[in-house]
């Protein structure tokens, strides 16, 4: 009997030894698997949203490039830039719904260079900064999904050799990117794209004279630096994705605004054209006013985009997208959705035939969704009715409403006189030009805006003229009244016929 | 092992008067099979899945090191060390794998076998029985035990024992004084004229077939050095002797294999080792005087002599199926003085091997190049490894996982060999003898220290002796034209 114990106990100890054993050395040798594979993520499979019901889809402008910046796409941000993937696939979704294409960094500069180009009816471009690793694992399937190309800012320093764990791209992920014929790539920067000391702050370090060595930066050491690092982001691109970049992004979206040297703003440019960029996108961050889609009119080294934050929906980025395109002044006005400002009660009343506006007080009806850059030479008609000694009918040109400025030029249509006034930014408005008209129920108004001239005919009456500030070169037209007590004024068939 | 000068050491029931190898062994497992690497004993289930894992454990180290070139980066002192280490302990697996012992061919030259002792009182008795034992026609077999001043009973001992057997069977030796190790073996060679000499430590014991088959290699006339596969007698004694039981089958049975396969056994140990007076007659001379940084060499006589024959041009072999049973030590502080002189002796006769290896066997010198250059930082990187956590504030889990997995595979090699429980030990032993690593530096620093360091204050040391006129007779050398 305890001989059998003995046995029992030996063959215990024995399975308990060997099961330790066994158990430990599986263990080491997944640790040793897990520590020692290269990091090489696999592309995650993409995520595909439901095709949105759009309640507007946004214009179709030929020559117009819509252009998103977004950062990473992940559900596990990193960054707290980074989409959601479901909100990318949304966002995807809608803009196939809306009809938009993708174009590549070629056309873009053809178009800058006034060269005639191809585009779809609704061009977009895509772009991808900060070099974020989802490009690879998340975004390039989704874009494979449906259909679209993209660029990729890469802040060529941050780039890592294959295998090494990182949030950022791999060289090879890189290659791999590029061999899916879907990407193309600029810079952002090599290793400049950080925020870095300036005196008593900091600021971004590419467009800033740095604090370095205890001393503050001279404008040559500044341009060494900016210069020396360009290079090597273009050297870079060059061995990596086998060329050169032709796109700077500027990291935080800053080319110089705020620069603590005048010649910095002025000399960067001249840099990053002499590094062999032909083009410079800013509109990284959140678009606080007013974005515009590319043109061949878009200022060639601070190309507009529309920055994607983690926040915005489907829906929110199609109303910025609409907002961006830069419409022609259409041949009648009616065509557009005439509303009151924001919590003001007027009415304002579209149809067919015209435009009635009833309000108390000093109102303007506008569309404020559509983008007026390009109305800028046109001549304006309609004939205004209601106007009498204590109403007068209002016309806007030239509202900031779409264009992103503050103020606007008005033509004031009174019982017996017409005035041409100017506002800018909060500053008091100013009559720059009035004359007396005849009195009448239905009156003509002929509205010619050229440049930085405003001519306004009334039948029977001499043409009144003005010069308006040089800062209110563009913008939309609105519809209005201003009176002591209610009343209505219409604009019958206004329309619009823009020139050169 | 020299145990000199012996104090206690070995239990009483071991030193008791036995007289056949048989029973000296009997705390131990019967004597394994002989036969090739890997097939010493019936395999079990178990044993193939040992094998089967530690063939899993070389494949994931080949990955690692594969990963380790293309990935190449970052600190390349680490990553190359990574790299060259783990591919050393690759190759030996890879190269074991290809061992055979030498073919018995019938081969029979005359053998004389060498027993240098020191105070070993009645042992040398037992060791000379234990000669006589072996299977091995007698007019061809001679035995040389030498008394190296032996301020015990050992002399005595020794004639006692000689005298029950034929005249001129069991030659005795007496050098008058202690003159140490290197002068009783250098005067038991010079006693005898056999062509193979076997050298034979006064605590250990060859199994009865042993001579037969150690001498087999011989057949290559090339060969100037065969090594046997010695086991620890009293592994059973307790923890540390059950990790050094495993250490020396290991050693033996990887290393020493791997090493035979290139034909440069870096040392055939004393215990248990036969080398053809061809190749150490010419060197006896500078063996048994050799200097090493101004002072005479006391310890590391077995390194040093297989390093000179490889100096030489003659290939040293390991035959595992001639074995022999040894005492280990069963004491921590015998243990790490043990430990110390051999890591002084590895510490002088790698750098000595490595100097000539590159023409004298080519093929080694990777192997050779990898494991002095390694052996020598591996105590330095152990300590870095430890200090990381510290200074660097991240603890190097690939390291140390990497160690456990080389552990394991050496207990797991140990398992598929044998089924003896001691498997656990090997385990235990890897990381015993890890921690105790940087020893190495200790050992470096003392390396003109010649004391054996188990002696108590009143025996002096041996007094080298100074270099005597050459008085050999013309060796014969039918083995290597046989």
């Amino acid at each position: 009997m305890r001989e059998r114990l003995r046995l029992l106990a030996g063959g215990a100890t024995r399975l308990v030894t060997g099961a330790l054993a066994v158990a430990t050395l599986g263990a080491a040798v997944l640790a040793w698997v897990e520590l020692s594979r290269p990091f090489d993520p696999e592309q995650i499979a993409a995520r595909i949203a439901a095709t949105p019901a759009l309640d507007r889809v946004p214009a179709a402008v030929q020559g117009a490039v819509t252009v998103l910046t977004y950062h990473g796409v992940s559900d596990r941000p990193t960054e707290s830039s980074a989409v959601s993937r479901q909100t990318f696939a949304e966002h995807l979704a809608a803009l196939r719904a809306a009809g938009y294409e993708t174009v590549r960094l070629d056309d873009i500069d053809a178009m800058l260079s006034g060269e005639r180009v191809d585009l779809p009816d609704r061009a977009l471009l895509l772009t991808f900064d900060g070099g974020s690793l989802t490009d690879w694992t998340t975004v390039d399937p989704m874009l494979a999904t449906y259909g679209y190309s993209a660029v990729a800012f890469v802040p060529t320093g941050r780039i890592v050799q294959p295998g090494t764990p990182s949030t950022y791209l791999s060289t090879r992920q890189l290659g791999r990117l590029r061999d899916t014929g879907r990407w193309e790539f600029g810079s952002r920067s090599h290793a400049l794209d950080t925020m870095a000391p300036v005196p008593g702050n900091i600021r971004p370090a590419l467009t800033h004279r740095l604090v370095d060595d205890g001393g503050w930066e001279t404008i040559e050491q500044w341009r060494a630096r900016v210069r020396a690092d360009l290079d090597r982001s273009q050297q870079q691109l060059r061995s990596g994705v086998g060329g050169p970049a032709t796109a700077f992004a500027y990291p935080f979206g800053d080319w110089g605004l705020t620069a603590n040297d005048p010649k910095i703003r002025a000399e960067l440019s001249d840099l990053l054209a002499e590094a062999g960029f032909r083009f410079a996108f800013v509109g990284e961050g959140v678009p606080t006013g007013h974005v515009d889609a590319l043109t061949d009119h878009s200022p060639q080294w601070r190309l507009p985009r529309i920055g994607v934050r983690t926040t915005t929906s489907a829906e929110r980025l199609m109303e910025m997208i609409y907002r961006a395109q830069p419409i022609l002044p259409p041949a009648q006005l009616t065509a557009l959705s005439w509303s009151p400002p924001p919590g003001e009660a007027v009415r304002c009343v579209s149809t067919a035939a015209g435009v009635t506006v009833r309000a108390a007080g000093y109102s303007l009806c506008e569309d404020r969704d559509i983008n007026t850059t390009r109305w800028t030479n046109y001549d304006l008609a309609t004939t205004v009715s209601g106007v009498d000694r204590r109403c007068t009918a209002i016309v806007a040109v030239r509202t900031g409403t779409g264009t992103g400025h503050y103020g606007r030029v008005e033509i004031a249509l009174g019982n017996a006189n017409v005035a041409i006034r100017q506002q800018i930014l909060s500053q008091p408005r100013v009559t720059l030009a009035s004359g007396a008209v005849k009195p009448g129920a239905r009156r003509s108004l002929d509205i010619v805006v050229h440049n930085r001239t405003v001519i306004v005919t009334v039948p029977g009456a001499r043409p009144v003229r003005a010069t308006i500030d040089r800062r209110l070169a563009i913008g939309g037209v609105a519809l209005g009244l201003e009176t002591a007590r209610d009343c209505s004024v219409g604009f019958a068939s206004p329309r619009m016929v823009a020139y050169r | 092992m020299y145990q000199f000068p012996r104090q206690g050491g070995v239990a009483p029931a071991e030193r008791g008067a036995v007289t056949t190898p048989a029973s000296y062994l009997s705390p131990a497992p019967p004597p394994p099979r002989n036969g090739r690497l890997y097939r010493t004993q019936r395999r079990g289930v178990l044993a193939v899945l040992a094998l089967v894992t530690v063939g899993a454990i070389c494949a994931l180290i080949a990955w690692h090191i594969g990963i380790k070139v293309s990935y190449l980066r970052g600190n390349l002192f680490a990553a190359g060390y990574t790299i060259v280490v783990s591919s050393y302990v690759l190759s030996r697996f890879a190269l074991a794998a290809f061992y055979r012992p030498p073919r018995d061919v019938g081969l029979e030259p005359a053998v004389a076998i060498v027993v240098p002792a020191y105070n070993e009182g009645e042992a040398v008795a037992r060791t000379i029985h234990a000669c006589r034992e072996l299977d091995y026609p007698g007019h061809k077999l001679e035995i040389v035990v030498v008394n190296d001043g032996s301020s015990d009973d050992t002399w005595q001992q020794m004639i006692e024992a000689a005298g029950r057997y034929p005249a001129g069977a069991v030659r005795c030796v007496d050098l008058g004084s202690n003159q140490g190790k290197r002068a009783a073996m250098a005067a038991g060679i010079r006693a005898t004229t056999a062509e193979i000499l076997v050298f034979v430590d006064s605590d250990s014991m060859p199994a009865p077939d042993a001579i037969r088959r150690l001498v087999q290699g011989f057949a290559d006339p090339n060969v100037g050095a065969i090594s046997g596969l010695t086991y620890v007698r009293n592994a059973y004694a307790n923890t540390l002797t059950r990790m050094q039981a495993t250490r020396y089958y290991i050693s033996f049975q990887l290393l020493k294999s791997a090493e035979s396969v290139l034909g440069a056994v870096t040392c055939c140990s004393g215990c248990f080792a036969a080398y053809r007076r061809e190749a150490v007659a010419p060197l006896l001379e500078r063996w048994e005087h050799q200097r090493f940084l101004g002072v005479e060499c006391t310890y590391g006589d077995d390194r040093a002599l297989t390093n000179r024959v490889i100096r030489a041009g003659w290939t040293a072999k390991y035959d595992s199926r001639a074995e022999a049973w040894t005492d280990a030590p069963d004491q921590y502080g015998k243990f790490f003085k043990q430990q110390l002189r051999w890591k002084k002796s590895w510490s002088r006769e790698g750098p000595l091997l490595l100097g000539h290896i590159w023409r004298s066997r080519t093929r080694a010198l990777p192997a050779v190049f990898v494991q002095t250059l390694a052996g020598l930082l591996s105590p330095v990187v152990l300590l870095y490894s430890l200090v990381q956590p510290l200074t660097h504030g991240r603890f190097p889990v690939v390291y140390f996982v990497g160690l456990y997995l080389i552990s394991g595979a050496y207990a797991l090699l140990y398992r598929a060999l044998r089924d003896d429980g001691l498997w656990p030990y090997a385990f235990l032993g890897a990381f015993f003898y890890i921690t105790f690593s940087p020893q190495l530096l200790w050992a470096i620093l003392r390396i003109r220290d010649g004391k054996w360091g188990t002696r108590d204050t009143s025996n002096p040391t041996p007094t080298p002796p100074r270099p005597r006129a050459a008085g050999r007779a013309a060796e014969p050398a039918v083995a290597r034209h046989a």
